[in-house]
């Protein structure tokens, strides 16, 4: 009869009514300490998806059940899928899909309120997810537009533009916050447009600087290209969120692929800065120090995955490290002081290489870049990893990744003496997916475990407790023993994990929250 | 037979297109071509911008890019049937063209058209230069390093393979057989139970936690992988897999050559 009486007054209130226990303080995220939150896309800034709860853990793992479950009705051009990963923030969930925003009770996945924007079109993939700065929420629109919002009523505060959606732009990325900035990446890699970072004000939304992929004319770096016009189009796109080192003040993303993407015969030399892993100082927008995991790239094979950032020990000295499992089936391990590789190793299986320079920098095959008539290459163009959050536990010192080893034949479709857009494309294939530990000193495997069939990729949580969750390759959230791999618990969902999954502590009761397809899911530990 | 193998190649030719439109997806929105309409354009841009502009619209030493022009692209997104573009027409460095509106329209269409083209799905998507090999090595490949000869025959179940293929779908199909929606062989899952007792059939799905097969019979069976339960798998295209670690490019330049002389 309570259930009844609220649902009938919740229907006669505005969708902007408060949870019962709400008017939220103004946040500041405690980013140190993941207990009672999870506001950021990664949690923290380290990028590690790596929670200090453990009341779920290998022993009781077993018992975690469903306590809630919140399904997307409404959408733009086809995008339900959630991959954002939901912020907690005060008790409320918040979570996006293309030109879409929710907020909703973590306790129950009670809907608080919705936000449609009216999108004037773009592509609508999918859209990572939001950032909250206390009573203000920012997310991307698929048109190229950053708007906050007021979590308290769902209302807009403001937009602004953040790129042209004429030019096949289009917003995806998860915002993240840095003192006074609003930092935020761009999508679109079906034509030959340059990729960028814009920082703006977290009160106005007016723009404190933007920073393209590419160097400026004249520069050194610059003479990576055969001239200005290819490197003024030549892609960097920033399609995930990036990590931050306060100390340090500097703020890690990599760049997406060259454009055009197949035929790079028009762009010959290394292309930076696309394929990259970028060091900014976020106050100023200027380019700290660069590695670039992927020169000349004619793969599609973005080096946006997350760089994590990891305090460790290598050679009885503590390091400041950044890890990254590249796309293009490399692990890199950088001093994130200056950039400076100090592992450079394959982690999944791949072909494409002669070596590696000097830097740590693997060297191009030109024999492994797309043929009129093909060329078989691993990994195939979804790449060794991909978007898909990896997770690094400090506790077991490994390195999450879902691995996929794989071949497809890639094609020059176009030889235009200036090929443009994409101009080729890989066909075909073969695949074998994997869960993959990495020790973080050497690059070296764990444990792997391959999953019975191909299928779809997720993103990785671990935590205190000695576990792992992610999605398998058809339709279960599974949890594993970090340390060994055996795996402990699953749950079937319907639909591939499409997102990373998070963990918060509420009431004393440990959630752990992961979505498939257009449903987000709650588990609890009672 | 002959129905079945029509079938098989409409399946396949179906399942690239599936594939195509996945990918077709990324670009959003659209902008549709009428293609009679792009064809006039192509007609009036021949005879009055490639001078400048270039053949392929990419631009020259003398005129800029077109494809890359903002104004082009906004009249693409927007489908406003150049009516914004009609100004530059006028006004433009060395250009004094009046179009007619329907004139304009068709140079818009043909310049959209050259836009969508060279995006993610565009061209025609098929590879043009497949016949690069040499025939003689790829038969070799076939009777010995490639080991196909153990499997396949030429005049068996191979005769006539030229015909049945374009050349680039008969590449795809040798290296990745089991590759797409129709899928001819299915994989063999034999599952057996703690009791000793087994079944065996089409593999229907497998994950961690159970195993589902369809038998002989048609009967379709699934089961719990608790403690004690083993499930085989045996792909019948293994040995194609064990290829894709061997394969140099020319094998499969070569061997592409060769199994389209059999015709």
């Amino acid at each position: 009869m309570k259930l009844l009486t609220a649902s009938i007054l919740a229907l006669f209130v505005s969708p902007v009514m408060l949870p019962a226990q709400a008017t939220p303080e103004p946040v500041k995220p405690n980013l140190a300490k993941l207990t009672d939150s999870w506001p950021t896309y990664n949690g923290d800034y380290s990028g590690r998806r790596y929670s200090p709860l453990a009341k779920v853990n290998t022993t009781t793992v077993k018992q975690l059940s469903l306590a809630w479950s919140f399904r997307v009705e409404t959408t733009t051009g086809g995008g339900k899928r959630i991959s954002a990963t939901p912020l907690e923030v005060n008790g409320v969930l918040y979570f996006t899909v293309p030109s879409h925003v929710w907020a909703v009770d973590a306790r129950n996945g009670r809907k608080l309120w919705q936000f449609n924007w009216a999108s004037k079109g773009g592509e609508s993939i999918g859209n990572r997810g939001a950032a909250v700065l206390g009573n203000t929420l920012y997310f991307e629109t698929e048109d190229c537009n950053l708007v906050a919002i007021d979590i308290t009523t769902g209302r807009e505060k403001w937009h602004a533009s953040i790129g042209n959606p004429d030019q096949f732009y289009f917003g995806s990325v998860a915002p993240v916050i840095v003192k006074n900035h609003v930092m935020v990446g761009i999508s679109g890699d079906d034509f030959d447009i340059p990729g960028y970072i814009e920082a703006h004000d977290p009160e106005t939304g007016a723009l404190q600087w933007r920073w393209y992929s590419h160097p400026n004319p004249g520069e050194p770096e610059a003479k990576t290209w055969p001239n200005d016009e290819a490197m003024l189009h030549g892609g960097g796109m920033t399609w995930v969120a990036g990590t931050y080192d306060p100390d340090l003040n500097l703020y890690y993303f990599g760049t997406g692929n060259a454009q055009p993407v197949i035929n790079g015969t028009a762009r010959p030399g290394a292309n930076l800065y696309t394929s990259t892993i970028c060091a900014l100082n976020p106050d100023t927008g200027k380019l700290v120090w660069y590695f670039q995991p992927n020169p000349h790239d004619s793969h599609d094979w973005d080096a946006v995955q997350t760089p994590v950032l990891i305090d460790g020990v290598i050679a009885g000295r503590k390091r400041k490290l950044l890890a990254q499992a590249s796309r293009n089936g490399w692990y890199f391990l950088l001093d994130r002081t200056d950039g400076k590789a100090l592992v450079s190793t394959p982690f999944a299986k791949q072909n494409w290489t002669l070596g590696l320079d000097a830097k740590g920098t693997p060297i191009p095959n030109p024999a492994k870049m797309a043929q009129p008539n093909g060329a078989l290459v691993a990994p195939n163009q979804s790449g060794a990893a991909n978007w898909y959050p990896p997770s690094f536990n400090p506790a077991t010192g490994l390195f999450y990744v879902p691995a996929y080893d794989a071949y497809s034949v890639y094609y020059i479709y176009d030889n235009n003496k200036k090929p443009e857009g994409w101009a080729g494309n890989d066909r075909g294939g073969w695949s074998r997916a994997s869960l993959r530990a990495i020790d973080y000193k050497t690059g070296k495997v764990r444990w792997n475990h391959e999953w019975p069939s191909t299928g779809g990729r997720s993103g990785i949580l671990t935590t205190a407790g000695n576990l792992l969750f992610t999605g398998d390759t058809t339709s279960n959230l599974v949890a594993f023993n970090a340390a060994t791999g055996a795996v402990l618990w699953h749950a079937g969902l319907g639909s591939i994990v499409s997102n990373g999954p998070i963990t918060y502590e509420l009431d004393g009761l440990q959630y752990v929250v992961a979505a498939a397809g257009d449903t987000l899911y709650g588990f609890v530990l009672h | 037979m002959r129905v079945k193998k029509r079938f098989l190649k409409f399946a396949y030719a179906a399942s690239l297109l599936c594939l195509g439109a996945a990918s077709s997806r990324a670009q959003f929105p659209q902008s549709p071509v009428d293609p009679a309409s792009a064809e006039s354009g192509s007609k009036i841009y021949a005879g009055s911008c490639a001078r400048c502009h270039g053949e392929d619209a990419r631009g020259t030493e003398t005129a800029p890019d077109l494809l890359r022009s903002l104004a082009v692209l906004h009249d693409r997104r927007e489908m406003l049937y150049g009516k914004e573009l009609a100004p530059l027409m006028t006004a433009g460095p060395n250009h004094n063209f009046k179009f007619s509106e329907k004139q304009l329209a068709d140079l818009s269409q043909f310049l959209t058209a050259s836009v969508n083209g060279i995006l993610r799905s565009g061209y025609n998507a098929q590879p043009t230069n497949m016949l690069s090999g040499d025939a003689k090595a790829g038969e070799a490949f076939f009777n010995g390093a490639g080991g196909c000869g153990k499997c396949h025959s030429v005049t068996g179940d191979l005769a006539g393979l030229g015909k049945r293929y374009a050349p680039a779908a008969l590449q795809q199909k040798f290296l990745f057989p089991n590759y797409g929606l129709f899928i001819r062989h299915k994989v063999q899952a034999t599952v057996k139970l703690p009791s000793g007792k087994t079944y065996s059939g089409d593999l229907v799905h497998v994950d961690d936690f159970t195993v589902a097969l369809r038998e002989k019979s048609g009967e379709y069976r699934s089961f719990t992988r608790i403690a004690g339960t083993t499930v085989t798998t045996v792909d019948p295209f293994a040995a194609h897999v064990d290829l894709l670690n061997k394969y140099t490019d020319p094998d499969i330049h070569n061997l592409t050559k060769y199994l389209v002389t059999l015709k």
